[in-house]
């Protein structure tokens, strides 16, 4: 459970939102929304504990997030890609998964790069891929890397449909596993019943 | 301690400033007068008055680099804003005290030794310091945020500090032309006594000066901020 | 976890090899730069010391140029991200991206050595003293550089501002291996102790400080 407790916070000295409070309990989907600027990313790298808040602070299961519980719980989905652009894309898949410390076997990594990508030549560079094929690969590490907490900034953005579809997908098994995600988007998302937190 | 706002330090630092003043002008008049009518040295002849500018400018470049590091330690321990504005506004007193060493002393080089600028131990780790202190205002002032400004600086002000020890002891391997300490040694000091409280009181004068200019650039640092502040709650 | 920072490892020197262009750029730059220097002294008799403190100084340049290349590159904000939320330590990570730097560099100085010292007019016998002076100096130039990049990796103009900010902490260096190469003949096995012993104290509080300055500065 994720507990937010009058949150706010100032980037040098102007003040970006405050009073933020809200509750997330396993197996719940939040989305947050806003217009352009008013602190959406800002917010989500709060949780994750990247940047201090001016006030308030952010528990999980009570205890309040340091860098330790962050890299053991979270797993953070930001907008700019992390790929390296020299790397081939199996390479890059083997870098970021050593860096997340994730045993896997190869039949399980190619099941889910061909659910999301169909047919898709490995021995590609990363910079030879279109916009959407990049987005994609970001979001291949939410199926191989195992952790109770997703934060996604932004995951929709140059996804066609039946890709958003199977991520939503993705979403519902999460829940279903009484898992917590917590998006910021300016889409709505294909599942039925979740929270929305509306930054002004 | 660390919990003083810098708005009070500054506010009373601005009330004794004018004391601060008038006692270090009185010290350097003091000081200056002493300097006029001391005997010469018999070596040295008139060229050697110029020490009792340059040896308390060279203490206090090397002590305000120090304080430096040490407030920069706290500010990074204690988050204190206290501390980082103090190491903030310490810096350009470092700088011109280290300029006005190495002015000083290659006037008195030239004078003695025949050359403006020798490659020696002590003149080069002061060189150094220098430009670490010139590092240091750069850092300062090419963020947008001083809160991110502060933090980079005091890095480096850690890590100068870390480094200045071993870059004096590894200058020091070379033989050093420039003489010894004469005042802070084993056995007491080695000048005359007159010689010895004209550099005390000019010592203090000048630090009084440095004192006095910190409560200054402080008190700007602080109004500046608050005219900012001021200036983004109106818009 | 042991068997993942191995792989790690070598995902980092895989990593490196791709890079490598760059430092074979920057090494071609050394070779003109080497070469102009003795072209335009070429009727002074010099001593050894002079053409080693070029190539010192030119060493510095490079390693600077290759430092901030490889964290403003490595260590933008969305890869830094991930980093902060891996299971290994910001520190491990910055430790062994530094080494493979190091390794790179060290391969490339090792290689080009001979052809450099020739056209410096040093004498080849010296080869191995300074390939090993050179080898135990770039590891405390790397972990200072690093310090260094990490505080001004936000920033648009890098560079400059990385020069002036490390190059007099490269001094002590400098003067160790000066004394060194006073003493013609190498044979003092003291002074090189005194590199181990300034590269352990980097090491000490070379990563933690570069990890708490990208945490703090750049995300």
């Amino acid at each position: 459970m994720i507990e937010v407790n009058n949150l706010s916070f100032a980037r040098g000295n102007i003040l970006i939102y405050k009073d933020i409070n809200f509750k997330i309990s396993p197996g719940e989907l939040l989305l947050v929304s806003g217009a352009n600027g008013v602190g959406k990313t800002t917010l989500l790298s709060n949780i994750v504990n990247f940047t201090e808040p001016l006030e308030g602070n952010v528990t999980y299961h009570g205890t309040s997030i340091d860098n330790h519980i962050a890299s053991e719980c979270f797993l953070y989905i930001g907008e700019n890609n992390f790929a390296f652009d020299t790397l081939t894309l199996n390479q890059n898949i083997d870098y970021w998964l050593s860096v997340h410390n994730v045993n896997f076997d190869k039949s399980i990594k190619n099941k889910s790069v061909n659910f999301l990508f169909q047919e898709l030549n490995l021995d590609k560079k990363f910079y030879q891929l279109s916009f959407g094929q990049k987005k994609k690969l970001q979001l291949l590490l939410l199926m191989l890397v195992n952790k109770p907490v997703w934060i996604l900034d932004d995951p929709f953005s140059g996804l066609d449909t039946e890709s958003i579809n199977k991520i939503s997908t993705l979403f519902e098994k999460k829940l279903e596993n009484k898992g917590i995600i917590i998006i910021a988007s300016h889409q709505k998302i294909g599942l039925n019943d979740y929270k929305t937190i509306q930054l002004i | 301690m660390f919990a003083i706002t810098p708005n009070t330090l500054s506010t009373f630092m601005n009330s004794i400033s004018k004391y601060i003043v008038l006692l270090s002008l009185l010290l350097i008049g003091i000081a200056a007068f002493l300097i006029i009518f001391i005997e010469n040295d018999y070596y040295q002849g008139i060229s050697f008055k110029i020490m009792f500018i340059h040896v308390p400018a060279a203490w206090l470049s090397l002590a305000i680099f120090l304080a430096m590091g040490i407030s920069s330690i706290i500010g990074l321990i204690f988050k204190s804003p206290t501390a980082f504005t103090i190491a903030r506004s310490l810096s350009p007193i470092g700088l011109i005290m280290s300029i006005v060493v190495l002015v000083t002393g290659s006037i008195w080089g030239n004078l003695t030794w025949g050359a403006y600028w020798v490659w020696d131990a002590r003149l080069t780790s002061m060189l150094i310091l220098a430009f670490i202190y010139l590092g240091h205002i750069l850092l300062l002032y090419s963020f947008e945020h001083f809160q991110k400004a502060d933090f980079a600086a005091s890095i480096l002000a850690i890590i100068g500090m870390v480094n200045l020890p071993i870059v004096k002891f590894s200058v020091d391997w070379w033989t050093t032309l420039h003489q010894g300490s004469s005042v802070l040694r084993i056995g007491g000091p080695s000048m005359t006594n007159d010689y010895l409280i004209t550099l005390l009181v000019s010592f203090l004068g000048i630090f009084m000066l440095t004192m006095y200019w910190f409560s200054n650039i402080f008190y700007i640092i602080i109004e500046k901020r608050k005219i900012m502040r001021s200036k983004l709650l109106n818009d | 976890m042991i068997k993942n920072f191995f792989k790690l490892i070598t995902n980092e020197f895989k990593l490196m090899l791709k890079g490598s262009i760059f430092s074979f750029v920057l090494f071609c730059l050394l070779i003109i730069a080497c070469s102009i220097f003795s072209l335009s002294l070429r009727n002074e008799s010099m001593g050894m010391n002079a053409p080693l403190s070029f190539l010192y100084i030119m060493i510095f340049f490079i390693s600077l140029f290759k430092v901030e290349k490889v964290y403003s590159l490595d260590f933008d904000e969305a890869k830094l991200q991930q980093y902060i939320l891996s299971p290994f330590s910001l520190e491990i990570i910055i430790f062994v991206k530094n080494m493979m730097i190091y390794i790179n560099l060290i391969i490339f100085f090792v290689i080009f050595s001979p052809l450099i010292l020739t056209i410096l007019n040093i004498d080849l016998s010296y080869l191995v003293q300074i390939n090993i002076l050179l080898s135990l100096s770039l590891l405390s130039i790397i972990f200072i550089a690093s310090m260094t990049a990490s505080i001004t990796i936000s920033k648009n103009n890098k560079l400059s501002l990385t020069s002036i900010l490390t190059l007099p902490l490269f001094v002590p260096i400098l003067i160790f291996s000066m004394a060194i190469t006073d003493v013609i003949d190498f044979n003092t096995y003291k002074m090189y102790l005194f590199f181990v012993a300034y590269f352990l104290l980097n090491l000490a509080f070379s990563p933690l400080l570069t990890s708490f300055a990208l945490k703090k500065l750049s995300v």
